[in-house]
């Protein structure tokens, strides 16, 4: 069932040169395209390359690498599911919270000086509860309609302090077993066993967000909700997913870090809350600009590890490791925003 | 009342081209002192363009604009025409919540100071007040804007132009969404200010207010004034022959219809719409919907044509009344839940409503029906299925874009347009009615042939299919519709069908009153008592 229509030159010609007027010279338009595109790679590979030549004999090895993509893990895990909610255009600042609490009561479960139970009913018991922090959160503000931005950070609030209010404040470090301990600590191939459930967890949010049904309404919602609602997207049930999400996710991460540590320390997720959200937006910057992904997220975590080991390789303090942390973010910012620019 | 005063602005000759439309073919208009003069016609028509012009938004092409009978600075503009006492009062309401009364109406003059930082309240209070009372209303300058009434909202309006000390005011539409009474207050302000030597441009569609309100009348279509007349030397019928100009001979073309008589046999009706309400744009609407009929939805602004649109596509909710599908009522609580019953709209601004500017052609054509192309039973999308569907609706709707891949920010109007038919006709066989909200908007000329096309092809009797179009175009419903509905105020205001359905039948149906054809079935408001 073809129809012919004359085709209309003055038409084709509109959408073959598209804002011809407000483009800037063809070589600066280039530069700013290629810059936007895989501006993030190169100075990922710069950064790896001045800290290879600074201290070759300690950083470009392959335990010292081993070791980044190691402790990476929980960093990427925390922003894959600050991703969900990033794509569809919300935030949840209470992942901060949901991992601090999230570690400590996974500890708490298995500690017999407090619950006492089996790790592996302890784990699964901690994930419902991360799951159902993420559904609270998600049914406040796609149900409920309070504003996500200032409700999570209020609700971070009081998951930190209700973290900090089971353990008295104290860290825990009585009554854990070994065989939880070996979860983080133990390895496979040389490698982590962490590299390997954060590998396994990239390709499941990849897949979700690239290749399913619910992932591209996400990124529909994202770009225009009220058309996404008209085109029959169950939108208030996709928002809320987002939020469970990112509580799953959080919940991982801590059992992952205190499975590490060996111990309970009530306010381990707080430090998490920015590194998270910048490995999100370093990864939103590279790749399709503007667009977040699994895949950017993931190379933005495992970017911002490398810098935090590679400064603590050069010795230099934690206040300037937050000082350079906070300017790369800025950075990125500013390079997704540059190439968004060029694209309106 | 002086009925030729001295002449504040004068228009003659005015040319104004946009791409592909003549907006203003030689309009001539003289704005007068102490003067209410009423200004009326069809949807472009041109009178937006002229107060545009007016406003110094849009140059002229050709043509002179003449103030106080000199030509006005070489780059007139908005600020310009603010200094030349010249003030626009647009049916949108433009104040500013949570300032008062008193600060909205100062607001763009300087405010009164103390040491010449802190605003004097008590002297900005005074120089309102004083305002407010040649408008001979009660509302309380220190009150909060965002609690008044719209009526009070507009008076707050007239109020800053007249704090600006204006001589000629442009009213576009004020009376819009207001009641019987407010209109009377309106009414009063506009003539006590016409009598204190002001010169009033009144813009409205209700010819009842036209006539009872104003002193000269000036009727635009097709770019030019084609009727100038003291008001008292007019009737209602000669005002919507005016309008409506004449039937081009022989345009009248036969087209297949469902005939009434047909209608009646047919067993049930597609979609039954019973006293559906939603105050204060639907009221109570009740239709009926065959399978092939292009059902018609005419109507002015605020009427509730795209209201009505909105509450049976599931995106706004009904207060009251009932739809229901080949029998089954339906509780239309999301687009999800009208989707599921084969209804989709098909919304007014596809940029905002209609379309995921970001997203590819692929990706906006395939997002209501994503399911369709899977890759087996789980829910992954295949890209290739999409891409063979989307490209199937690429060449059969001709949509131009040099990818399937192209953002469709990228495309113009038209085929932004196609891109979001092209999304419900990928789902075809499961919907039962689309709905059009003005689809040739934007369009060029080739794209609103292919639409019109498109839209006779998806209404189709025997696969159980029809089409609801609203347009503010008389002629394109003439064109397209088997039958019409004309809206107003929330209510029906009367229908035509088949050979009946004419512009002038339309304009009547839809300005109401006094007009002279025979209208099957209309329930008459009377406006005038």
């Amino acid at each position: 069932m073809s129809v012919d229509v004359p085709s209309d030159p003055a038409r084709q010609e509109r959408v073959s040169t598209p804002d011809m007027q407000t483009a800037p010279p063809a070589r600066r338009e280039w530069t700013r395209k290629v810059l936007a595109r895989y501006g993030v790679i190169v100075v990922i590979a710069i950064t790896f390359a001045i800290f290879s030549l600074l201290r070759p004999s300690a950083f470009f090895t392959a335990v010292t690498i081993k070791g980044i993509l190691r402790d990476c893990a929980p960093l990427m895990i925390a922003s894959l599911g600050i991703t969900f909610v990033l794509v569809m255009n919300d935030y949840d600042l209470s992942v901060g919270g949901l991992i601090s609490l999230c570690a400590t009561v996974v500890v708490v479960l298995m500690s017999p000086a407090y619950v006492g139970v089996n790790y592996i009913v302890a784990i699964v018991l901690t994930l419902l509860i991360g799951v159902a922090l993420g559904l609270l959160n998600g049914v406040l503000v796609s149900y409920i309609r309070l504003p996500a931005f200032i409700l999570t950070i209020a609700m971070g609030t009081v998951f930190t302090g209700a973290g900090l209010q089971i353990v008295n404040s104290q860290s825990v470090y009585q009554g854990i077993p070994q065989a939880f301990i070996n979860i983080a600590s133990g390895s496979f191939l040389g490698f982590s066993n962490q590299v390997f459930i954060g590998l396994v967890i990239l390709v499941i949010a990849y897949v979700v967000l690239q290749h399913t049904e619910a992932g591209r309404y996400m990124y529909a919602l994202g770009g225009n909700p009220e058309a996404a609602r008209l085109s029959g997207l169950r939108v208030r049930v996709l928002r809320t997913a987002g939020f469970v999400l990112v509580g799953l996710a959080a919940a991982i991460a801590g059992i992952l870090i205190n499975s590490e540590a060996g111990a309970a320390n009530p306010d381990t997720g707080v430090g998490l809350l920015l590194p998270a959200y910048a490995a999100a937006f370093l990864g939103s910057s590279m790749f399709r600009v503007g667009r977040f992904s699994a895949l950017g997220t993931a190379v933005g975590a495992f970017y911002l590890q490398m810098i935090g080991t590679g400064l603590t390789i050069l010795s230099l303090s934690g206040p300037v490791v937050q000082m350079i942390q906070g300017g790369i973010l800025v950075g990125a910012i500013g390079v997704a925003r540059a190439s968004k620019a060029t694209d309106a | 009342m002086p009925d030729s005063g001295q002449v504040i602005v004068s228009m003659s000759g005015l040319v104004k081209r946009y791409p592909g439309v003549l907006a203003l073919a030689g309009a001539d208009l003289d704005l007068r002192r102490g003067e209410i003069l009423g200004l009326v016609g069809k949807n472009g028509a041109g009178k937006s363009t002229v107060i545009k012009v007016l406003a110094g938004v849009e140059k002229p092409d050709g043509g002179e604009l003449l103030i106080d009978g000199a030509p006005p600075p070489a780059h007139y503009a908005s600020h310009i025409a603010h200094q030349m006492g010249l003030a626009f009062v647009h049916q949108e309401i433009g104040n500013f919540p949570g300032l008062t009364v008193a600060e909205n109406i100062a607001l763009g003059a300087r405010y009164p100071r103390r040491l010449g930082l802190f605003i004097a309240k008590r002297r900005l209070r005074d120089g309102v007040s004083e305002v407010l009372r040649r408008l001979h209303t009660d509302i309380d300058p220190g009150a909060d804007v965002a609690e008044l009434t719209t009526v009070q909202q507009r008076v707050v309006m007239i109020g800053r132009a007249l704090y600006h000390r204006a001589r000629l005011l442009v009213l576009d539409e004020p009376s819009t969404a207001l009641t019987g009474r407010e209109i009377d207050q309106l009414h009063s302000i506009a003539r006590q200010l016409r009598d204190d030597g002001a010169s009033i441009l009144y813009v409205s569609h209700r010819l009842e207010e036209i006539l009872s309100l104003t002193d000269r009348v000036a009727v635009m279509r097709d770019g030019r004034v084609i009727l100038e007349r003291p008001t008292r030397q007019l009737s209602h019928r000669e005002l919507v022959e005016a309008i409506a100009g004449e039937a081009p001979a022989g345009a009248v073309t036969e087209r297949p219809w469902v005939r009434a008589d047909e209608r009646a046999t047919a067993s049930t009706p597609l979609l039954r719409v019973r006293h559906l309400a939603r105050p204060p744009a639907v009221k109570d609407v009740s239709f009926d919907l065959y399978p092939g009929e292009i059902l018609g939805l005419a109507g002015l602004i605020g009427s509730g044509r795209t209201e009505l649109a909105r509450l049976l596509s599931g995106a706004d909710r009904s207060t009251g009344g009932i739809v229901d599908v080949a029998g089954h009522a339906l509780r239309l609580k999301s687009p999800a839940d009208a989707i599921r019953a084969g209804i989709a709209l098909l919304p007014e601004d596809r940029r905002y409503e209609g379309l995921v500017l970001d997203f590819g052609v692929r990706e906006n054509v395939t997002l209501a029906s994503l399911s369709e192309h899977r890759r087996g039973r789980l829910p992954l999308t295949s890209r290739r299925r999409e891409a063979a569907a989307t490209e199937e609706m690429v060449s059969r709707l001709t949509i131009q874009t040099p990818t399937v891949e192209q953002q469709v920010r990228r495309l113009s109007g038209g085929n932004q347009q196609k891109v979001v038919v092209a999304k419900w006709l990928v789902r075809h066989g499961q919907l039962k009615v689309l709905i059009f909200d003005e689809p040739t908007q934007g369009v060029d000329v080739g794209a609103k042939e292919e639409i019109f096309r498109l839209i006779r092809r998806i209404a189709d009797r025997d696969r159980g299919t029809a089409a609801i179009v609203i347009s503010s175009e008389f002629e394109e419903l003439t064109r397209l519709c088997t039958r019409v509905i004309a809206l107003r105020e929330g209510a029906v205001a009367g229908t035509a069908e088949g050979n009946d359905i004419t512009e002038q039948m339309l304009v009547s149906l839809v300005y109401g009153e006094g007009a002279g054809t025979t209208v099957e079935g209309v329930d008459r408001v009377d406006a005038q008592s």
